[in-house]
């Protein structure tokens, strides 16, 4: 090898040899805003979902002055450990987010145990302490109760198939994975919930159709599509089941979903259907009704809300407090953690977009026109029954299936001999 | 005079990576100032901490552990003639099969560990076995049946996570493999284990089994020339079904190492997100150590670091992922230049040859 | 025998479907398999014709992967969808010519060269989203600006659908009719050889290279701007490495390529459509989604087992060519 590059090389291998700067920037937190660090998998906020929704809850607490420093990490699974302790060692932050670390509970808690003076809040995670661990009051889990959405969802699909009296709804999904079990019986329940109480309360409208004399586990169609980043084939599973009469169907696919989506927008198009007329979507994790205009309601599951939440709560300074007494909050229709969307939040939403320049204002004005179109042909009572919906799990008084947040009440085997 | 010579020569691929991996870095650094970064200041900082701090080197270390497995399965296949890219498939279903056995079957300390890496390695032999039975006896092309199987792999692992392995406390990962089974972190804190000395050991074992026994010069012989190997009586079915089956087996330690060797995890997470991109990764160590067992460790020690780097990027230079992500993927393709260093060189040896043939020598014309 | 075999099954199969189902039925899945083939026929063609040089490119994903951004662009700036396919098939030989250029005068090993392409496309395309539209993910694509299908009552046929069933008939044409196309093999086959008799083998492969990259990219943006409408870091979901694998069913032939990115887009719809069929819900309650999502895949194998490829791949494949 030639000797100039020869010594080029050791050159570049000296300088590269020394002395690095250490990792992690240590900055003192500001008094009344807070330093938040925010940790994700792979790929982090570009998964269009999951570790999104945190970044946006995140991305808000900075907006709007409560945090001052946001410190965004992506972890891989050999990395995570490492950053985690990175993180909390040499930078000073108040709060440390864990977003989409299914597993790394543990990890988390043997962090935590190391450095207890620390505050930690970890999404979908019950942490797991013992009273003796130093971690007992560092950790916070927020959890969610994405089953109260979907059983809504469940509730306005199965209205509008006996509206428009077509044989059943459809549900399309990501990966078979335990959280998604919860999105899926939520909706099967909800199904059977709407048919049982519009059966009471207003019998005509479920005499002779087919959703409501069809057995109950074919009432609802349900794809795994194996993919939360495909949607290609969120698009033709949706296909397939529009082709076999599913006139909802409720995307929980996150990116597949946006297939989804568009399914209905080109079916709606080449078919010249009119905006108002089956087939309808319902979108998930955030107000979907500006992507497509044939999205009669979205399932929200609130990351950023929960990220919101541990961060006023460390800015209240009462984040130990309900550690002690709760260990973990539940994200629910009662904090609005998850929630399904209603027209005033569409509105509230779609303004708050045009305001921040995410949405401009012309299509802004679109989406709120469509979205009147599309609710209108509708009759009150499919608004009315997701509405009493809405008042019965506020107020606790119906009881949704949970696989995921109670999987010893709630073993998926069971459910599924009973709605499918 | 002739031996340095030799040595000189051996030297020369690790020379060839160090000069392609200057070059990357080299680019990476114009990307950085572009995106107004001090590309020196990140660049060592970036080098120092994946290989010279105690987070970094670990977790690169950690890093590395599972790629020289996966490595070395292509490798093998490569040797022999064969393109191998199923150690994608084999790491899945060899991890569920440590959980599961792990997990599942309580037996006594001293057995459990040793039996589950016993059982991943079967199981990692028997999912290549169709491929190496079609390639063996049809024809077919491996990269298309290991393609396939890996695909086929994901969903069933993907299956055994949601059902039968699904913690029934914890659904959203598998249970945890039993303390009888697990390794143990050589450094608290980290999930480095003794796995790296068995890579280590392993891609000696490697070299020996490749350059130093018959089997091996004839898997060799195999890779080089088939036809030829097939007319000095080298039974090339039989070899290229052991490569496929070695390398199943050493992507089936990688399945063990990524569950059972990983503290403090010891499962599968519900997105697998542990498991995936091991294979694909294997390819490219192999690929940048020439295909030399020798080289397979350092290779992997440098693919981990590039990517260990992304944490560094992030945490103290607030560098976005998307960001690292991109420079992770420059230095990666950069790093296949590595013959740009030997064409200079030789180059350079045509210029002075052609200088001395137009320059007369003093002494008048030699006898040749 | 075994093109006797296939065509039988084929047959066989449509007829059980539409006796089952109707023909509306057996005409959807049709053209929902035609649909989603394009973009795994067009680059695995392309592939077919780098190949035959002796260049192996597994960027294809990559490369698909930045060619649906650049459509999208091309197509908002030049305020049209063919503009933007343009866009798109360009942006793909554009990447394809620097990745020929690495493994040409390079000399790059072509393996980690296409790996990093893969690497780099998946980075600059989530990088680029965000510098463009400002969203971090994904960006739908306007209206007005997608390709229009042709509306038929059992489904959508798009146009790029039938330019993937009829692109074999150019490239066999260009392979095996042509003086390029037979310099090309000849390269592919004994670089050496074909170096001293005077061709151009780097010039060659470079051009079989921006012509692979040419139509990878057209599948990219066929995705982007005609079949989902939507520039996203997850469009492309692994379908380049499909088209390597039906490059490697294919032998090099083709019309083999095709009918493997056909009969894997007809199982792909089919994994999906029988989910929601009666008889599968037993199967479905027990988790057996995920025996659905494997029949693709399972179907390329048997495929293979059935009829495996009769053409020797060129000797000269992967290896740099190197003036000795």
């Amino acid at each position: 090898m030639h000797r100039i590059a020869r010594c080029v090389l050791v050159g570049i291998v000296a300088i590269a040899l020394w002395p690095a700067p250490s990792a992690g920037a240590p900055q003192a937190p500001a008094a009344r805003p807070i330093s938040l660090a925010l940790l994700m998998a792979a790929p982090g906020r570009s998964d269009l979902s999951w570790s999104f929704m945190h970044w946006l809850g995140a991305e808000q607490a900075r907006r709007t002055g409560q945090v001052s420093d946001l410190r965004i990490v992506v972890s891989t699974p050999a990395t995570a450990l490492s950053d985690m302790t990175l993180v909390v060692r040499d930078g000073q932050f108040d709060l440390i987010y864990v977003a989409s670390f299914s597993t790394y509970g543990t990890a988390l808690r043997d962090l935590a145990n190391r450095f207890p003076d620390r505050q930690y809040a970890i999404s979908d995670i019950r942490p797991q302490f013992g009273d003796a661990d130093p971690g007992n009051r560092a950790v916070l889990g927020l959890l969610y109760q994405q089953e109260q959405p979907s059983a809504m969802a469940g509730a306005l699909a199965a209205a509008l198939a006996l509206h428009y009296d077509c044989p059943s709804v459809g549900i399309v999904l990501g990966r078979e994975i335990p959280v998604l079990h919860e999105f899926e019986m939520g909706y099967k329940w909800g199904v059977d919930w709407a048919i049982r109480r519009l059966s009471e309360t207003n019998p005509d409208v479920v005499r002779n159709k087919r959703l409501a004399r069809a057995a109950r586990k074919d009432r609802v169609l349900w794809t795994y599509t194996g993919a939360f980043n495909d949607p290609a084939r969120g698009r033709e599973a949706t296909e397939a089941q529009v082709r076999q009469g599913a006139c909802v169907v409720y995307q929980v696919a996150g990116a597949t979903g946006l297939g989804v989506l568009g399914y209905m927008d080109d079916h709606h198009r080449t078919r010249n259907v009119p905006i108002g007329q089956p087939p309808f979507a319902i979108g998930v994790d955030t107000v979907q009704e500006w992507v497509s205009p044939h999205v009669v309601g979205s399932a929200l599951k609130r990351a950023d809300e929960a990220v919101l939440l541990a961060v006023r709560l460390v800015r209240e300074g009462r984040f130990r407090e309900v550690v002690q007494r709760d260990r973990s909050v539940w994200l629910n229709f009662g904090n609005r953690g998850t929630w399904f969307s209603d027209p005033q939040l569409v509105r509230e939403w779609v303004r708050r977009a045009v305001e921040i320049g995410a949405l401009d204002g012309s299509k802004g004005g679109e989406v709120l026109a469509n979205y009147g179109r599309l609710r209108e042909p509708q009759p009150r009572w499919v608004w009315q029954l997701v509405d009493d919906l809405r008042g019965l799990i506020e107020q606790g008084r119906v009881e949704i299936p949970r696989p995921f947040g109670d999987p010893q009440r709630w073993p998926i085997e069971r459910l599924r001999e009973t709605y499918g | 005079m002739t031996a340095l010579r030799r040595g000189a020569r051996r030297a020369e691929p690790v020379w060839d990576v160090a000069f392609a991996l200057a070059g990357a870095l080299a680019i990476a650094a114009v990307v950085l100032r572009a995106a107004g970064y001090p590309p020196l200041a990140v660049l060592r900082g970036a080098f120092g901490f994946s290989l010279f701090t105690a987070h970094g080197i670990t977790t690169t270390l950690a890093f590395a552990t599972p790629l020289i497995f996966t490595g070395l399965c292509f490798l093998i296949g490569v040797r022999a003639g064969i393109f191998n890219v199923g150690a994608e498939g084999v790491v899945m279903v060899s991890a569920g099969a440590s959980v599961a056995f792990g997990a599942l079957l309580a037996l006594p300390a001293p057995v459990h560990l040793p039996l589950t890496l016993v059982v991943a390695i079967a199981v990692g032999v028997l999912w290549m076995l169709p491929s190496a039975l079609l390639k063996a006896h049809r024809q077919v092309h491996e990269v298309l049946s290991t393609i396939m199987l890996n695909w086929i792999a994901i969903f069933l692992v993907a299956f055994l996570i949601a059902y039968p392995l699904r913690d029934r406390d914890f659904p959203a990962r598998t249970v945890l493999i039993l303390p009888s089974s697990r390794l143990d972190p050589l450094f608290p804190g980290t999930s480095l284990t003794v796995m790296l000395a068995a890579g280590i050991l392993l891609c000696l074992a490697a070299y020996v089994l490749l350059y130093h026994t018959p089997t091996g010069l004839h898997l060799r012989a195999t890779g080089a020339d088939p036809a030829a190997a097939h007319a000095i009586g080298i039974d090339v079915r039989r070899l290229t079904m052991l490569a496929f089956l070695l390398g199943g087996a050493v992507a089936g330690v990688a399945g063990f190492t990524l569950t059972a060797g990983f503290p403090p995890y010891w499962n599968i997470d519900e997105h697998m997100q542990s498991l995936l991109r091991m294979g694909f990764l294997g390819i490219v160590v192999s690929a940048m150590a020439r295909n030399h067992p020798l080289g397979c460790v350092l290779s992997a020690i440098v693919v981990a670091a590039v990517l260990t780097s992304r944490s560094y990027l992030q945490l103290a230079h607030g560098i976005v992922y998307e960001f690292a992500e991109l420079l992770a993927g420059i230095v990666v393709i950069l790093l296949a230049l590595p013959g740009i260093s030997r064409d200079i060189a030789r180059w350079r040896a045509k210029q002075a040859a052609r200088h001395r043939a137009l320059t007369p020598s003093p002494a008048g014309v030699r006898g040749r | 025998m075994s093109r006797l075999v296939a065509a039988v099954a084929v047959l066989a199969g449509a007829a059980a479907l539409t006796l089952l189902r109707g023909p509306t039925a057996t005409a959807s899945l049709a053209l929902m398999a035609l649909a989603a083939m394009v973009p795994i026929a067009l680059p695995a063609i392309g592939e077919v014709v780098n190949q035959k040089g002796g260049v192996f490119n597994i960027g294809l994903e990559g490369i698909m992967l930045i060619a649906s951004v650049a459509a999208v662009y091309a197509a908002e700036q030049g305020g049209n969808g063919l503009v933007g396919l343009g866009g798109g098939l360009v942006s793909g030989a554009a990447v394809a010519l620097l990745f020929g250029l690495a493994v040409t005068y390079g000399r790059a090993n072509q393996t980690i060269a296409g790996l990093g392409l893969n690497f780099f496309g998946i980075g600059a395309v989530a990088f680029l989203i965000f510098e463009i539209w400002g969203a971090p993910g994904f960006h739908r694509v306007p209206e007005a600006l997608r390709i229009q299908p042709l509306a038929t009552p059992a489904g959508l046929l798009r146009w790029l659908s039938v330019a993937a069933v009829l692109m074999p008939v150019l490239a066999v044409g260009l392979l095996q009719h042509t003086p390029f196309g037979l310099r090309l093999r000849a390269v592919g086959h004994n670089a050496l050889v074909s170096d001293v008799s005077g061709i151009e083998v780097y010039r060659l492969r470079l051009a079989a290279c921006v012509l692979g990259g040419a139509l990878a990219g057209l599948g990219g943006a066929y995705m982007s701007l005609d079949w989902i409408g939507l520039a996203s870091i997850d469009l492309i979901a692994g379908r380049g490495f499909v088209a390597l694998a039906c490059v490697v069913f294919s032998g090099l032939n083709p019309w083999r390529a095709v009918a493997a990115a056909f009969v894997f887009s007809v199982f792909n719809a089919l994994g999906l459509w029988l989910q929601v069929e009666p008889w599968a819900r037993p199967l479905m309650a027990r988790g057996g989604s995920a025996l659905f999502l494997m029949l693709p895949y399972a179907s390329v194998l048997a495929l293979l087992v059935a009829s495996p490829a009769r053409e020797a791949f060129p000797r000269e494949i992967g290896r740099p060519y190197e003036r000795p």
